[in-house]
């Protein structure tokens, strides 16, 4: 693989590759249907394709196994003719050469935020994967490295390393060590050269997993170089970024810088003073419908606030709820007590936030600004993005990111909606004229949410519910009913951060937290692991990875370890508990 | 008995239908016409007879018997071209069919094939013999390219089933479930074309 | 890519849309389909275009498609038109195989796929007017004067087809006297089953040169209308049915 530094040449490098003389397939695309950013990430690359007359065909994945389906006989064999393969927003952190059985006239190209990239995915001489790294990206990562990384990558991808395992290796140190007494200085000085490298790259996994910059941001920064960017690409940046920062997936630092970046870009393409009202002939001036622009505004930690009203959205949004525990009466009353502090009704609170009084809306953020502090709520208020649109439609980025979310979460198991349908719903929920999708999907995060709050009160409350170890907690989702919303990767992940939060409320330890629940095939359980919050500075990334799968291995039971994240698996029902006890083991 | 009735439900019930769709064909009413037109008939000649049998020039002597047989005549031609006017009308929506959907009758969907009349199956073997005849003349096909080229790339997505592996015309492509291509129009138009008949639909097309 | 917008320019560029939204761009470059008289020289783009295949065909397709009734057909035009596309079919192959930009090569395939469509849609519109009137089109000796050969033996094998279809399906369950496919009764006097286009239909209709035209018929009130070159109006067909065959008026 050539690590590319710049965004630009990587699309010539896919450009090429994709519309060389004799291939007979079109480019074939498999973005992952596991979050929002995948989605964003393929409507801008899809729309530089299109301008370019590439032919292409699109199959949303969600596991690493799937790409075979669809992939066809060029993908392994070496006497097909060549193909041309675009990852969206999975494969960084998996050798893909190995994994997918690559032959030689297979050429995969990623676009992925997952880090860190397996060594062997960036080395310089692995041609057969081509993985879109920038500068910036290196600049940015929270987690710096401060070795040469493509020394590294190619160093381990010529020893033809295949395992980094961790512990596979202090066991060669090891014996390496004992052996060395006997043997000459010459080759001490050898041992020295293969222990460093080895404990490069310990080091460079060591740091568990974590995002790097979003997709639809880096794509659209190609389409930007390209002079092909437009209002709708640029929205689609801003969703991205709003979907790591939603789901805990960067700094605050990282987002403040992205967010000034895309505030530029918006001031640049006109939005501010777009025309939005047009003057008649005869002096009557009248809202111009097909308006459409980006404005970026402090908005308040509430989530689906303009679908919902104020009081339930208070009282469901992690950020508050967690804060005045409003899963308890006492939390309920706290609440109460604080609207009535700011002056606000708690008749008009319970109204549809969108026929809420306008006395109330205008307050809002003053009265917040002076009473949260109190309740050790000091950044209620973050920086965000709206699109206004025609009469009156106006919606945040982060509600967006909400209701597709929560569509792409919502297929069922077999005979139901399929993960790919529903990769389909969403992909147009995000356009501007479906706004009913995105509103049955904002609807579905909202039943969500209030799952989240339901299983998360019950487990706070009740003794005995989450398991504490010496290196994690867990809990595990019983109801079914609510099971059937939390069932899902990234809704059990909002779940863990809930408890998370709520356990520091309480004064807790901080410790990773595991959530299991029912998932839509029968007898399966889904496990996600987080390790904290990058926001709140985690110093690891989620560390997870190796360690799930050895725990599986080694409890005999069907595991099923191919989502895009290394910490989610799905497991056999039966086998989880032994899985958590031998977990503890490995970490 | 009614003048000219039947031939009114008839042709009701024809536009009653969706315009351009076939309904079955209504063999009921159908028949019920000709049986009036029947009827009619046989009072014309009852009529005329009479006057015969009265002495009487049946074309200039306009009494009421002359009358009758003319308003029994009337109501005759009437229904003939209400039963004129239903075939007529499902002869054209025939023709349109061979050019829109494809000239050979079997590869009509069947819940269109089961709404033809045997006849009328053999007016469209005919008709698209006729076309087809011109085009291999001309050597140009005509029934491709219906709508104006606007794009020689059009964006799909499969939503129901389809045969996989379809050869277009320099790449092959897998044509799953859910999936989306970017395609040149050349190659969806059949597809899309047989869309619009079937239910549910297979293809979106258009922009996204 | 609006460089200048002068009246008679060379470089402008304008977007013509037709009634079913077909949109054609007279764009800058070389027309790919050339008109007649193969060197281009310096000649006055406008001119040139005004006389070339592409823009004939195109007229002949518009004024079909716009006109109740089928209009004389353009032989020659057709003839030269499959030529020139077979041509333009032929290049592409080449150049694609020269490897050419693909870009490049996509306006070309644009350019192509625009005149087949208006070859293939003109044709269509005829035989459409052909199916829709036939027993008319065979019984008219000017309608039929204006059909190609093949369109001839075409309308001939319709009106066949059908005639039997109503025969079977209708005629034959009826008495003696009503079995005419065209007469309503053997009383009738003449063929008043004959469904006939509608010579009233208004059009729009611009016009090429100076042109005077009467609105009502011979021996009606004397009412005439003059039109100036570039004069758009909306009248019935009737009235300029003799200016369009002349080229005088064209409908749009």
């Amino acid at each position: 693989m050539v690590r590319i530094q710049k965004v630009e040449s990587f699309y010539a490098k896919l450009r090429e590759s994709a519309t060389s003389a004799g291939s007979e397939n079109p480019l074939l695309i498999f973005p992952s249907s596991s979050d929002v950013d995948s989605i964003c990430a393929l409507k801008v690359i899809t729309h530089i394709l299109e301008s370019d007359s590439i032919q292409y065909s699109c199959f949303p994945v969600s596991s690493f196994l799937e790409i075979h389906k669809y992939a066809g006989p060029g993908l392994c064999s070496s006497s097909e003719s060549p193909v041309t393969i675009l990852l969206i927003n999975w494969g960084c952190h998996r050798d893909l050469k190995l994994v997918l059985k690559l032959g030689p006239k297979a050429r995969v190209f990623v676009v992925d935020s997952h880090r860190p990239i397996h060594l062997h995915n960036l080395s310089d001489y692995n041609e057969r994967v081509v993985v879109l790294h920038t500068d910036d990206d290196e600049r940015q990562a929270d987690l710096a490295y401060d070795f040469h990384v493509s020394k590294l990558a190619n160093e381990s991808y010529q020893r033809g390393d295949e395992s980094d395992d961790e512990e596979e290796e202090e066991e060669e140190d090891e014996e390496e060590e004992e052996e060395e007494g006997d043997r000459p200085s010459k080759r001490r000085k050898m041992d020295d050269g293969v222990k460093l490298f080895k404990k490069l790259k310990r080091d460079y996994y060591k740091m568990g997993t974590f995002h790097g910059k979003p997709s639809g941001c880096l794509l659209f920064e190609l389409s930007h170089f390209l002079r092909k960017n437009t209002n709708e690409l640029l929205w689609l940046a801003c969703v991205s970024l709003t979907d790591q920062f939603v789901h805990e997936r960067l700094t605050d630092e990282r987002y403040q810088a992205a967010v000034m970046e895309l505030e530029q870009h918006i001031n640049s393409s006109g939005n501010i003073d777009k025309v939005t009202s047009v003057t008649l002939k005869d002096g009557t001036k009248v809202r111009a419908p097909d308006c459409s622009r980006i404005s970026y505004e402090e908005e308040p930690r509430l989530m689906l606030l303009r679908e919902w009203n104020l009081f339930d959205s208070m009282l469901c949004s992690s950020y508050i709820a967690t804060k005045l525990k409003t899963w308890s009466d006492n939390g309920i009353k706290k609440l109460k007590l604080l609207l009535a502090r700011m002056g606000f009704a708690l008749i008009e609170c319970q109204q549809k936030f969108p026929y809420m009084n306008n006395e109330v809306k205008r307050k809002m953020k003053q009265e917040f600004d002076r009473f949260l502090p109190e309740y050790g709520l000091n950044d209620f208020y973050y920086r965000s993005f709206l699109r206004l649109h025609g009469y009156s439609s106006k919606v945040s980025a982060a509600d967006v990111v909400y209701g597709i979310t929560a569509l792409l979460e919502s297929f069922l198991g077999s005979g139901g909606s399929s993960a790919s349908q529903q990769f389909g719903e969403a992909y147009d929920a995000l356009s501007l004229n479906n706004l009913d999708k995105l509103q049955s999907g904002m609807q579905q995060a909202i039943k969500v949410q209030r799952a989240i709050l339901r299983q998360g009160s019950k487990a706070i409350t009740k003794t005995g519910c989450i398991r504490s170890g010496r290196k994690f907690r867990w809990v595990k989702v019983d109801d079914t009913i609510d099971a059937k919303y939390l069932g899902y990767p990234q809704a059990l992940t909002k779940f863990c951060y809930f408890l998370m939060d709520a356990l520091r409320e309480k004064g807790a330890r901080m410790k990773p937290i595991l959530c299991a629940c029912a998932s839509q095939e029968l007898g399966k359980i889904l496990v996600v692991g987080v390790c904290g919050k990058p926001r709140l500075g985690a110093v690891r990334g989620n560390a997870f990875g190796n360690a799930f799968r050895k725990a599986a291995q080694e409890s005999r039971a069907d595991y099923f370890h191919e989502l895009f994240e290394s910490s989610w698996i799905v497991l056999d029902a039966s086998a989880v508990n032994s899985f958590m006890i031998r977990l503890t083991e490995k970490l | 008995m009614m003048y000219g009735r039947k031939g009114y439900q008839l042709v009701k019930d024809f536009a009653s239908g969706e315009k351009g769709l076939l309904k079955p064909f209504n063999s009921k009413l159908f028949d019920e016409t000709i049986e009036e037109c029947e009827q009619n008939h046989g009072l014309i000649q009852s009529l005329i007879t009479k006057m015969q049998q009265e002495g009487l020039d049946v074309q200039n002597n306009r009494n009421a018997d002359h009358y009758g047989a003319l308003v029994h005549h009337l109501s005759l031609t009437r229904n003939k071209r209400c039963l004129m006017a239903y075939v007529h009308n499902r002869a054209e929506i025939v023709r349109d069919l061979a050019w829109r959907v494809g000239l050979v009758l079997l590869e009509l969907p069947p819940d269109i094939q089961e709404k033809l009349t045997a006849l009328e199956k053999d007016y469209f073997k005919n008709h698209s013999k006729a076309i087809k005849s011109y085009m291999g003349k001309l050597g140009i096909e005509l029934n491709v390219d219906m709508v104006p080229p606007k794009d020689p790339y059009i964006k799909i997505r499969v939503v129901g089933d389809i045969d996989q592996g379809i050869m277009m015309s320099d790449k092959t492509t897998n044509f799953t479930r859910h999936s989306m291509h970017f395609l040149k129009r050349t190659d969806a138009e059949p597809y899309i074309a047989r869309n619009q008949l079937t239910y549910p639909p297979c293809l979106i097309g258009g922009k996204i | 890519m609006f460089l200048f917008t002068a009246r008679f320019s060379l470089t402008a560029s304008e977007t013509e849309t037709f009634s079913d939204g077909l949109s054609v761009e007279r764009k800058r470059v070389k027309p790919i389909l050339m008109a007649s008289n193969s060197d281009m020289g310096s000649a006055d783009f406008e001119s040139l275009s005004s006389t070339s295949d592409v823009e004939l065909l195109k007229r002949a397709w518009r004024n079909e498609k716009a006109a109740p009734e089928i209009l004389p057909y353009e032989g020659d035009l057709v003839e030269r038109a499959k030529g020139q596309i077979e041509l333009v079919e032929g290049n592409i192959e080449d150049y694609v195989e020269n490897g050419m930009d693909p870009l490049v090569v996509s306006l070309y395939q644009m350019d192509l796929d625009r005149t087949q469509f208006l070859l293939r849609s003109y044709l269509r519109v005829r035989l459409l007017k052909i199916e829709k009137f036939m027993f008319h089109t065979l019984k008219s000796e000017e309608a039929e004067s204006r059909l190609s050969e093949q369109e001839k033996v075409f309308a001939t094998k319709c009106v066949a087809d059908l005639a039997k279809h109503f025969e079977e399906s209708v005629l034959i369950k009826l008495r003696e006297s009503y079995r005419s496919v065209l007469k309503q009764s053997l009383i009738s006097e003449e063929d008043d089953m004959v469904p006939e286009p509608h010579l009233d239909t208004f059009v729009v209709s611009r016009s090429n040169s100076h042109v005077t035209l009467n609105l009502y018929e011979e021996g009606e009130s004397h009412q005439i209308v003059e039109m100036y070159r570039g004069d758009v109006y909306f009248i019935r067909y009737k009235v300029a049915k003799g200016a369009i065959e002349s080229g005088k008026v064209d409908l749009i």
